[in-house]
């Protein structure tokens, strides 16, 4: 029974609490909004999970190992979507973007845009039939574009919720897939819908993004095929990625011989308005080095560094593994530009020569600061098959959107 | 006149109701025409696959008609519109083989055009005789131009390129399932990418048939860039089509997967 309000005792914090909701919303569907999410439902909290994406997972859904256990990044993850997915306490709403909230700590209202995915959620089994034969091709970003998908697609088999979208920029509108689908599920009046919640407290897990790489020009990403971002390298080296685990390159699917790591592009680098370090560069460089070379022995990983950060409980003991154990090379230097190799004009994705000093240590790459950004970049002077990739990896955290909150009356 | 006097096949599909009927008062009203041309019957002009085009020229025909009802007189009331559509993405398919499109010809005869009927033939056969036997315009090998046009052939007979070529009318002329046009050029834009890939595809499929070759090999063997030839292949690998056999040094090798 609810405490009258006419009650003369009232103590103003009961007040309060009445006015309070217990459901929670978690704003982003990457790892740590579902970690908040499940221990929340856990606790017996009702909570919304949203994303924009059409599924879940964010970016850990596309690397392939975790540092410093190397333990499948998949294995980890997929259990956690499907217990968000099946959670009665958990409201999973994908596709969905905040547009305003109002209210004060302990009672929000929060209203979403939901886009249209065109599939309907319930009907959709993710059997995939439709995109077997959809007849345009999109640019698969889970990928990062080093495969083609289809029109209508999911992001990765084990996406949460299973359920197909049409990338409406893409699609033609042809009708085949609602031809082929098997559950009568393709909904092509799917309209954008605004949905509203209740809730009493909202945490913000926006997560992080790559740094744009095209504004590091000079490290030749989009010039030389080769030179590729480590998200792009973590799709390579995945079993299940474009490659099917195997460390190919992106210019003619041979095996390298050498791949270089630039770090910190992008990072501890005012120019591009990020003076921080992203704190994980190091780690995964390393990781992404070590795997690649368990994937393809004869490779040569050398990692160019400005200083190693190994700044977690026993990080440094992965560094010196990866030395002793894998013979990842770590160079201390900060290479200014890859360029084409002389040998192989044509193919400006192969070797790579940096600058004077540094090729007389036999490799030629760039290194991207430590932090934000690591980068690889293979190359050498003596190198017969001078097989170069260049990663540049760079973080990004995503500023937190602040919404101006009506506190209301 | 090259050395030796050439005589061109040619293949002429015609529709029952009117372009059979013109031929035969050609026929009947005694109008000479060249007797290079071999008809085929169809019940419509839009029977005519494009695939059936490819096939006739692998078979080694020279040039192929494919006459039809007037538009508007169909007995069926759209088939040739159909005709019309399908033929064109042939054409392009011809194209991209390397030969002349010329080689396809497509137009409309109606039963009560006989004199019609016998210009169209002469003028055609008039103009493949000029161009030589198939394949003269082009500097492949006949190999090589066989095995281009069994790929141009499988592409066409690809769902992707099937459903595109059955939809074109009425998504470029009414509207699609979001109640939209699509431009032609739009339409136009996506069926060229979708025969560059599907043609490339079939190409790479063909070339590793027999033996099991690098992303390199393949693209020196058909003249594809490289990148090109490996965004190819992991879809094949994708679609199960292909796989790894072994890898040489720090080459993997292709090969068609074998049930």
């Amino acid at each position: 029974m609810k405490p009258s309000k006419q009650g003369t005792t009232i103590n103003p914090r009961n007040q309060d609490s009445e006015n309070k909701v217990g459901s929670v919303l978690v704003v982003g569907g990457g790892i740590g909004g579902i970690q908040a999410t499940l221990d929340l439902a856990e606790s017996g909290y009702k909570v919304y999970l949203i994303d924009s994406s059409s599924s879940i997972g964010g970016i850990m859904a596309q690397l392939d190992k975790t540092f410093p256990t190397n333990d499948c990044s998949m294995c980890i993850l997929s259990p956690k979507l499907v217990e968000c997915g099946r959670h009665l306490n958990v409201e999973v709403l994908t596709c969905s973007e905040i547009t305003t909230i109002s209210g004060k700590a302990g009672n929000f209202d929060v209203a979403l845009s939901q886009h249209p995915r065109y599939i309907d959620l319930e009907k959709c089994t993710g059997c995939g039939e439709c995109s077997k034969f959809c007849p345009v091709d999109a640019i698969d970003r889970f990928n990062k574009g080093l495969t083609n998908t289809t029109a209508i697609h999911i992001d990765y088999p084990q996406a949460v919720p299973l359920v197909y979208t049409i990338d409406r920029e893409k699609c033609i509108g042809c009708g085949l897939c609602k031809n082929v689908c098997l559950a009568d599920a393709v909904n092509y009046s799917d309209k954008e819908r605004e949905v509203r919640l209740n809730v009493g407290a909202v945490i913000l897990a926006p997560g992080v993004e790559e740094f744009n790489p095209n504004l590091k020009s000079e490290y030749g990403y989009g010039r030389f095929l080769n030179v590729v971002t480590s998200t792009e390298f973590e799709r390579i080296l995945s079993a299940s990625g474009p490659f099917k685990g195997r460390v190919e390159r992106p210019s003619d699917g041979e095996i390298p011989q050498k791949i270089a790591f630039l770090q910190c592009i992008g990072s501890r680098d005012v120019s591009c308005g990020n003076g921080y370090c992203s704190s994980v560069c190091c780690m995964y460089a390393t990781k992404e080095a070590v795997i690649a070379k368990e994937h393809m022995n004869q490779l040569e990983p050398t990692i160019f560094y400005i200083d190693m950060r190994a700044y977690g409980k026993d990080f440094d003991k992965y560094i010196e593994r990866s030395k002793k154990e894998y013979g990842v090379r770590f160079v201390r230097c900060r290479v200014s530009e890859p360029l084409a190799s002389a040998q192989s004009p044509g193919l400006p994705s192969t070797g790579i020569l940096t600058r004077d000093h540094l090729t007389s240590y036999g490799v030629a790459s760039v290194e991207s600061k430590e932090g934000t950004e690591k980068s690889t970049v293979s190359n050498t002077t003596d190198i017969r098959i001078p097989l170069a990739i260049i990663i540049f990896a760079i973080w990004r955290i995503l500023p937190l959107i602040l919404w101006e909150v009506n506190r209301g009356t | 006149m090259t050395a030796y006097n050439f005589e061109p096949e040619i293949l002429g599909f015609l529709c029952n109701w009117c372009s059979y009927a013109g031929a035969d008062l050609a026929g009947v009203s005694r109008i000479q025409y060249p007797t290079n041309i071999r008809i085929i019957r169809v019940m419509c002009s839009a029977r005519v696959d494009p695939t059936f085009i490819l096939e006739a020229f692998i078979q080694g025909i020279d040039g192929v008609m494919v006459l039809g009802c007037h538009l508007g007189t169909c007995h069926y009331l759209t088939g040739n519109y159909n005709t019309e559509r399908r033929m064109k993405t042939a054409k392009k398919v011809i194209k991209k083989v390397g030969l002349d499109a010329e080689r396809l010809f497509v137009d409309w005869v109606s039963a009560a055009e006989g004199e019609r009927f016998a210009t169209f033939v002469k003028k055609f056969t008039d103009k493949i005789r000029n161009l030589g036997p198939l394949g003269k315009e082009t500097a492949f090998d006949n190999e090589t131009l066989k095995s281009r046009l069994v790929a141009a052939k499988e592409a066409l007979a690809q769902d992707k390129i099937r459903w595109l070529v059955g939809r074109e009318r009425e998504l470029v002329e009414e509207k699609n399932v979001f109640g939209e046009k699509v431009t032609q050029e739009e339409f136009d834009k996506l069926m060229h990418q979708t025969i560059e890939k599907e043609f490339a595809k079939r190409r790479i499929l063909l070339s590793i048939d027999k033996n099991a070759l690098s992303v390199k090999e393949i693209a020196q063997k058909l003249g594809i860039p490289t990148n090109v030839v490996l965004k190819n292949v992991m879809a094949l690998e994708s679609d199960g089509l292909i796989s790894v056999i072994g890898i040489d040094g720090n080459t993997p090798k292709y090969q068609i997967t074998r049930v």
